[in-house]
């Protein structure tokens, strides 16, 4: 087959497409076998997906800035997702309600993720070429810290005054914090609907001024310095470039947007889960924006709202197609958080089958 | 050290954002304020009142009733309508301040009518619940930090 596809003056042949888009070309077809399966009328499902997409937006977009600068996929944003709820459980306790809420939440996560985003920035320096298996224990090590944190220190040593929240024996928060101050505040802000689903207006404006940051920010000086050690950190030494800084900015950056991403999430929930919430935020994040064609060093805007949409949209009609074909809801259940972790490691497989191909055919031509 | 222009950026950035989060804290906080209708010392009870906070809905209140009205931020406008008895109607318009650290205040309400323009401290006072606290059930107080416990849920 000589045909060839002129996509960005780059030749791509169908074969190639097929192989790079793999991901979501699998998820398009579960979705689209799933879909009239699951029995949901299109307004069901379109609420469930703008919602999702305004919960989700932003966290999956914190993902960008690590993979601009070939660091791979933050498993670390975890770490901002528990500067986020350690601000949501102070302002829940001073009763703070609203936008305010979310905003001195926001303020409050600020400092406690650039600390931890230092802190997992500095370790990933040190292992670098392994960036998402070490940001991935780090993130269960900062768990620890968290709990310790959460469980011992809130209501002894930082004050805590709101019985709601403190448990019984006199310190430590409860398992799950009541966010109804919050709940909805900047999904309802500008209220909208659209054939009987709700839009989160707001929300959206949010997830598109953080988009226009990233574009902007890809070309600044420090973005472009991102990409140019994300291409060859050698080469960007070469040319001047404090690697090691660039690196670490990149993943407080990160970290940071996570906080606030964690904070739109739950908000939207209504609902802090104390000691769950953040553990499978990180893991769902990448799995939607590598479903949406991202790979671990190419990830655009695009990639994520493709993602969040496909990967959600799996994700709701999972158990009720599970019900209907097999009888059991708790199969869909299981369904998809087994494609969550599939199609990381999947995607990983193919970004290692396509490294080595490249390496292979560069190497191929070297000989030629 | 030489101190650059960008230090004293960086010093007003933060110093402006922690302002920012000061000003959320003000007009973010919620307040409970109950509102009562019960004899206030030697003053009776009032037959019937209707009030509003901030231009709400009115709540109408008779003899010895209380009920609450929740808010946000520390200023705020009550309006309180009664009848007295010579069945004419009385609005009295009053501004309440209401102090930060407090979460739940109590108008007496037979003591503003008699008092109109005594100072806020005297009908508007700090309330502290007599809730009666309930032991929480064992799976309440029971903490699980098993990550895999949240595998399951409503992402």
């Amino acid at each position: 087959m000589t045909r060839k596809l002129e996509m960005n003056n780059l030749k791509i042949s169908p074969k190639e497409l097929l192989i790079n888009n793999l991901v979501p070309i699998m998820f398009i077809c579960i979705c689209v076998v799933g879909i009239p399966i699951s029995g949901y009328s299109g307004s069901y499902l379109l609420n469930e997906i703008l919602s999702r997409l305004g919960r989700n937006s932003f966290l999956v977009l914190s993902l960008l800035i690590p993979v601009m600068a070939g660091m791979g996929m933050n498993f670390g944003m975890t770490l901002g997702a528990m500067a986020g709820q350690i601000g949501l459980i102070l302002v829940t306790d001073w009763n703070i309600v609203g936008i305010p809420a979310m905003v001195l939440a926001a303020i409050i996560s600020t400092p406690i993720s650039i600390l931890l985003g230092w802190l997992c920035g500095t370790i990933l320096n040190r292992a670098k070429g392994r960036e998402m298996v070490t940001s991935y224990i780090i993130g269960f090590f900062m768990n620890g810290v968290y709990q310790l944190v959460v469980l011992y220190f809130m209501g002894s040593i930082i004050p805590i005054a709101s019985s709601a929240l403190v448990l019984p024996r006199g310190y430590g928060i409860r398992n799950t914090v009541n966010l109804e101050g919050i709940r909805k505040s900047l999904d309802n802000l500008i209220p909208f609907n659209i054939f009987g689903a709700s839009v989160p207006v707001a929300t959206f404006i949010l997830v598109a001024v953080f988009c226009v940051v990233i574009l902007w920010f890809r070309r600044t000086k420090l973005g472009q310095d991102m990409r140019a050690v994300g291409q060859d950190m050698e080469v960007a030494r070469q040319a001047g470039i404090k690697v090691e800084r660039t690196r670490l900015l990149s993943i407080i950056l990160s970290t940071v947007f996570a906080g606030f991403g964690m904070i739109i999430y739950l908000q939207n929930i209504g609902t802090l889960n104390t000691y769950n919430s953040h553990s499978q935020i990180g893991m769902f994040s990448i799995a939607a924006l590598l479903v949406g064609g991202a790979s671990v060093d190419k990830a655009n805007i695009r990639n994520v709202f493709i993602g969040i949409i496909l990967f959600h949209l799996m994700f709701t009609i999972a158990p009720t197609v599970g019900r209907n074909l097999i009888g059991e809801a708790q199969l869909g259940e299981y369904f998809r958080v087994f494609v969550s972790y599939g199609v990381i490691t999947f995607s990983l497989v193919l970004y290692e089958i396509r490294k080595k191909r490249e390496a292979k055919k560069a190497l191929e031509e070297a000989e030629a | 050290m030489k101190i650059g222009r960008s230090f004293y950026i960086r010093i007003a950035a933060i110093i402006l954002v922690i302002l920012l989060g000061v000003w959320m804290f003000f007009i973010g906080k919620q307040h409970t304020i109950l509102l009562d209708n019960n004899r206030y010392e030697e003053i009776r009870a009032l037959d019937e009142v209707a009030v509003s906070v901030d231009g709400g809905e009115d709540i109408d209140l008779y003899s010895r009733m209380r009920d609450q009205a929740i808010v946000t931020g520390q200023g705020h406008t009550i309006s309180v309508t009664y009848t007295d008895s010579s069945w004419e109607e009385h609005t009295i318009v009053r501004d309440i301040d209401i102090p930060l650290g407090e979460n739940m205040m109590i108008i007496y309400l037979p003591y503003l009518v008699e008092n109109p323009d005594s100072p806020q401290e005297e009908w508007l006072q700090h309330f502290e619940s007599q809730a009666v606290t309930v032991s929480p059930s064992s799976s309440d107080s029971a903490v699980v930090t098993d990550d895999s416990a949240g595998l399951m849920m409503d992402f």
